[in-house]
């Protein structure tokens, strides 16, 4: 069945695929009734991002029994990069061509693509849901925990994140090098009232999988962090109140940790 | 002796096999020359015959042009040999190879053929141009009279001449030799010869330099050995050992092995390296010894012909063999081509000695008087000599005696000719019939012309593949593509038309080209034995009477050996046609075929859209088979699980298939026919490479691996397992993760083995060309190799030849690969660069989308995502 997608802001739409494409090259989208949803593992299944962005976010939005589509979100990603302040965005679908088409409207101008869908099978194991009791939670602005990447990847490929209730704790380490940054809950770059930490954990994640969720957030924005002790990570970004994009990324264990086993 | 002639009574007529056959020169009473083919036959009851062939004159053609007679005439005035040479001449029409053209000439009949050459050349001088006249004597006997060697011969009128040790000797005209039908098999005597040199000092030590004992051939044979069966399940084996260091025990054991060897009388004489030892070296010591080396044929005075060019010794009347010409293809596991890993490796049997331990045996038993070594020499000496003869079968080479038979060329070069030169022959045969001329082979200078104006060949056609991994895809063959293509396309020199016609059109329709009637010929015989091998495979799978099977499987095998002889000669012809050294070099015809295979394969790709309304797509060919993924992939799945519980496989189980084969066949033009090969369940290609592939059949569950490292020699059995563990994960179950988890699995534990695991896991093999000091740039094996010199202080000159790869391991280090190649037995286990392994692992696995970094395999370990219980704590599965 066709549908059709009306959004004001064709840039939100850029920056949101922009963020999920560097996770995963390729997927599924589901244009159901009330929203549109991607949920995918990249490919290595060490993450897993979730968007959702509700109906009421566009201007128009039809979309009644439509099968879920297959797409490149890296063709999709250098198309809606085009995108131009002012610019309407229609996304739909051509039954008759079968093919996904992208459409840019501004002033007195229109441009428009067609992609050809692919054949992308159905994931095993995505929950519809995932309920996870975090022991941590807290919130913070894009810009901190930016720069926290940037430093930490000066010295390793992880970053260690350990969570007390006197604040978060963030470090890197390498044979040659450290990094240590820390920030208490009181922070202007944190919501204080969302700081909720029972406990103390601690736990690793890959920096090439944070940076390519958490640089495309913009900066002013603040994103929600929860995780327990060596388990995965979930990083919460509300789009205005259109929609969510949420991401989980497995941690990495000490091998001596898991000798001990 | 009376001939049968002369008592006025027709002999009755005589069958035997042709073994092989010379010719030699019989000078008459008037002092001319007379050419006389002798044949070395065999009849039913294995006695031997030799025939004296008379009548058949040596040849040539030249132009009939307004000065040809005044040539002959001339040639006749100044060369008086010229007139005593030339039998006869007359006008004769052929027809040019190329574009059939008729052409008015004199066939030149002379007596000696050794003249051939000269008075070709003479007459040429003159202005004449000539033709055929580099077709051997032989070679022309075979194709004019149409006889096949390793066939039965029939010869209907003879006299006998004599008898004696070596067979009845007769003689006939050649006219009354003919082929016949009898297809009997014909149970070959198979014999190995192998000789051992003194290798040693008067004072028992070892002589270093065996090259320099070859050259000089003062050392004496101390053993010689033979093992032969007559009925192909008993062997027998004769030793002869060296008593007293004399000439005159020498000349004994030569003679007591010659004489043997006669009394034997075998058609095969196969030796280990008896083109550069055995022969050469056992002709030497004939020749310092003052004995006859001549003496080693069957016909006792024909020359033994050294090697040259592809072929190796020739001993006339007898098919002599070095197996060392059928190991260039092969590989053993230590890098090292003797005859200890060849015997290991092919046929699981350990020498009981070297050459070096024999020979100090020897010395123990005949010059220090030491008895109790005499067993262990003899058992040494036999079973070197079993080896060779076992090795003869083993390297396939009944098959390729049954490729000489189908086409019945000289066995004695046969045995050591190409496919190539097989299926020129089979040409020759049939362009003689057409009365067409057999182009000439190129001259240096147009050898040289080619060379340099040769353009790139159109190689077989391959696609490259779309996307990785695929599942539900049929895998379907042209059969015999190229040669099919010739005779739908009637190709060959006849019918070109030069034109820039699409390749398609460059060839007219008719007259049929010579390639074109052997092509169908053969196509079509083989269709037949295909069917009869299918119709016996049938019948074998149904059948359980064990002795009646056994009887139908040696059926099946020389089914399979001659199908695979007619495939042999029908592919012969396309390298040809692009191989400058040929008569046929062409490459606007060799180019035409591959042009046109190309063709088809695209086409193929359209008919298949065309048919399954886009639903099905060709993802891959390559030169003559094609990979068309299938819509129906819930059919082909659910098959596969029926077949795993034991449904055996039908075509009519997969309609698609079935469709989509009719449908080819319908367009494709009836010479040319796809055939189904397979139905891979999964199937991954290495992205954007050709020709890497791997696949689980629906058929047989098998898994396949082309071109991917997990087969490659040059890779080690390291990354080879990780890939093949890997293919299997992704093939069997499509699961990439299952195969990224097996993979790092499989990495952590490689990094916790060592010592002769570790040292077996990250072996390597790389080729040895030349020698070490040749090379412009280094080769990890070449500095492995220079470093075991050093080490072991070895001679680097002498040391490269024993190796054709050469094993060697990584170690640790920043510095270039081959400094850090070290041979296995010289390494510390502690120093193997495990990274550099890992990496090469990971690298092999990437080719088939399995990511996995090597930090991913490091001191800690990255954890994946796992929903499946998704509401309680438990996220994360582990590795």
């Amino acid at each position: 069945m066709a549908f059709q997608m009306v959004l004001e802001d064709a840039k939100l739409m850029s920056n949101i695929v922009s963020i999920i494409s560097s996770i995963v090259a390729e997927s599924r989208i589901n244009v159901e009734e009330d929203g549109i949803r991607i949920k995918a593992f990249d490919a290595t299944r060490i993450s897993m991002i979730d968007f959702f962005m509700k109906k009421e976010a566009f201007q128009k939005y039809e979309a009644k029994d439509a099968d879920p589509i297959g797409l490149s979100l890296e063709t999709l990603n250098t198309i809606l990069k085009t995108a131009k302040a002012n610019e309407q965005l229609r996304m739909s679908f051509d039954d008759t061509t079968k093919r996904f088409i992208v459409e840019f409207i501004g002033q007195n101008q229109q441009r428009k693509f067609a992609l050809s869908v692919i054949d992308i099978p159905e994931e095993g194991n995505i929950p519809d849901s995932i309920h996870i009791e975090f022991d941590t939670n807290f919130e913070i602005k894009a810009s901190f925990i930016q720069q926290v990447l940037k430093d930490a990847e000066m010295v390793s490929d992880y970053l260690k994140i350990r969570a007390k209730e006197e604040g978060i704790f963030f470090g890197a380490e390498s044979d040659t090098k450290e990094m240590d940054t820390f920030i208490e809950p009181q922070s202007e770059e944190m919501e204080t009232g969302s700081f909720l930490v029972s406990g103390e954990s601690e736990a690793m994640y890959s920096l090439d999988f944070l940076s390519n969720f958490l640089r495309g957030i913009r900066s002013s924005d603040y994103v929600r962090m929860s995780f327990n002790k060596e388990q995965p990570i979930r990083l919460v970004y509300e789009i205005e109140d259109k929609g969510h994009l949420i991401y989980f990324v497995a941690p990495r264990i000490e091998e001596s940790e898991e000798i001990e086993d | 002796m009376k001939s049968v002639r002369e008592m006025n009574d027709t002999p009755s007529p005589l069958e035997f096999l042709l073994v092989d056959l010379d010719f030699f020169i019989c000078e008459k009473e008037n002092e001319t020359e007379e050419p006389i083919v002798r044949i070395r036959g065999k009849t039913k009851d294995n006695k031997t015959l030799i025939i004296h062939v008379t009548g058949f004159y040596p040849y040539f053609y030249i132009d009939d042009l307004a000065e040809t007679t005044n040539a002959i005439q001339s040639l006749l005035y100044t060369e008086k040999e010229f007139g005593d040479w030339i039998q006869d001449h007359y006008q004769i029409t052929k027809y040019k190879y190329y574009q059939n053209k008729p052409t008015f000439l004199y066939k030149i009949l002379g007596r000696n053929p050794w003249r051939i050459h000269k008075y070709s050349n003479k007459l040429k001088e003159k202005g004449v141009k000539s033709y055929e006249k580099d077709i051997s004597y032989v070679s022309r006997f075979l194709i004019d009279t149409n006889i096949r060697c390793l066939n039965w011969i029939e010869i209907s009128n003879y006299e006998e001449k004599e008898s004696h040790e070596f067979g009845r000797v007769i003689e006939t005209d050649f006219h009354n030799i003919k082929n016949t039908e009898k297809r009997e098999p014909f149970q070959f005597t198979i014999l190995s010869l192998n000789i051992v040199i003194n290798s040693l000092t008067k004072e028992g030590k070892k002589i270093q330099n065996f090259s320099s004992i070859l050259e000089e051939s003062k050392q004496r044979i101390i053993t010689a050995s033979l093992s032969w069966s007559q009925d192909g399940v008993n062997i027998e084996s004769k030793n002869f050992f060296l008593e007293k260091e004399d000439n005159d025990c020498e000349r004994e054991l030569i003679n007591n092995l010659i004489n043997e060897i006669h009394s034997i009388s075998p058609e095969i004489i196969v030796t280990f390296n008896g083109n550069k030892v055995t022969l050469p070296y056992l002709i030497a010591r004939m020749e310092i010894l003052g004995l006859d080396s001549e003496r080693l044929g069957p016909f006792q005075d024909a020359k033994i012909k050294p090697p040259v060019g592809y072929l190796g010794y020739r001993i006339p009347g007898y098919i002599s063999y070095d197996l060392v010409k059928s190991t260039r293809w092969l590989r053993t596991k230590s890098g090292k081509k003797n005859l200890t890993e060849f015997s290991r490796e092919l046929l699981n049997i350990e020498r009981e000695a070297d050459y070096d331990t024999i020979n100090q045996y020897w010395f123990n038993i005949y010059l220090k008087n030491q008895k109790k070594y005499k067993k262990k020499l003899t058992d040494s000496c036999t079973l070197d000599s079993k080896i060779i003869y076992h090795l003869f079968f083993e390297m396939g080479m009944l098959e390729w005696v049954e490729v000489i038979k189908y086409v019945g060329l000289r066995p004695s070069e046969g045995i050591y000719s190409t496919p190539r030169h097989i299926g020129e022959f089979q040409l020759f045969r049939v362009l003689k019939h057409k009365d067409t001329l057999i182009p000439h082979e190129p001259t240096r200078k147009e050898l040289a012309y080619r060379k340099s104006t040769r353009s790139m060949a159109i190689g077989g056609f391959v696609l490259v593949p779309k996307g990785t991994l695929h599942s539900a895809v049929l895998i379907a063959d042209f059969r015999s593509m190229f040669p099919s293509i010739m005779v739908a396309f009637n190709i060959g020199g006849e019918s070109y038309e030069g034109s820039m016609a699409l390749p398609e059109k460059k060839f007219r329709n008719e007259p049929d080209t010579g390639i074109r009637v052997m092509m169908r010929g053969l196509l079509e015989e083989r269709k037949e034995i295909k069917k009869e091998i299918s119709d016996l495979e049938t019948y074998l799978r149904t059948y359980s009477d064990s002795d009646k099977k056994r009887g139908l499987e040696k059926e099946l095998r020389k089914l399979k050996t001659k199908s695979s002889a007619l495939k042999v000669t029908a592919n012969s012809l396309y390298g040809s046609h692009n191989y400058v050294g040929s008569r046929f070099y062409d490459t606007e015809i060799s180019n035409a075929i591959t042009s046109i295979a190309k063709e088809y394969i695209k086409k193929v790709d359209k008919w298949t859209q065309e048919i399954s309304n886009n639903k099905c797509q060709v993802i891959y060919g390559d030169t003559d088979s094609i990979f068309v993924k299938l819509a129906d992939t819930d059919t082909i799945f659910n098959l596969a699980e029926k077949i795993k519980e034991g449904h055996s496989f039908k075509l009519s189980d997969v309609p698609e298939v079935q469709e989509l084969l009719e449908f080819y066949e319908s367009k494709l033009p009836k010479e040319m026919e796809l055939e189904f090969v397979d139905l891979a369940l999964r199937i991954v290609f290495a992205p954007e490479t050709k020709k890497r592939y791997s696949y689980i059949s629906v058929v047989t569950g098998d898994l396949t691996i082309i071109g991917f490292e997990a087969i490659r020699s040059d890779t080690s059995p390291f990354a080879k397992e990780v890939q093949k563990a890997a293919l299997q994960c992704v093939l069997e179950d499509g699961d990439l993760e299952k195969a990224r988890k097996k993979v790092i699995e499989l990495c952590l534990e490689f990094k916790k083995i060592s010592g002769e695991e570790l040292i077996q896991k990250t072996t390597v093999f790389g080729p040895i060309r030349r020698n070490p000091k040749d090379y412009k740039s280094k080769t990890t094996a070449i500095g492995a190799l220079e470093d075991y010199s050093i080490r072991m202080d070895l001679n680097l000159d002498e040391i490269w030849k024993d190796f054709e790869r050469f094993p060697f391991i990584i170690l640790e280090g920043s510095s270039s690969l081959y400094k850090r190649a070290q041979h296995p037995t010289l390494v510390d286990v502690q120093k193997i660069d495990k990274e550099h392994y890992l990496e090469e692992a990971l690298r092999d696995v990437k080719r088939i989308g399995v990511k996995v970094e090597l930090k991913d395999i490091q001191t800690s370990s990255q954890k994946t995502l796992d929903f499946s219980s998704s509401t309680s704590n438990n996220k994360v599965s582990k590795r």
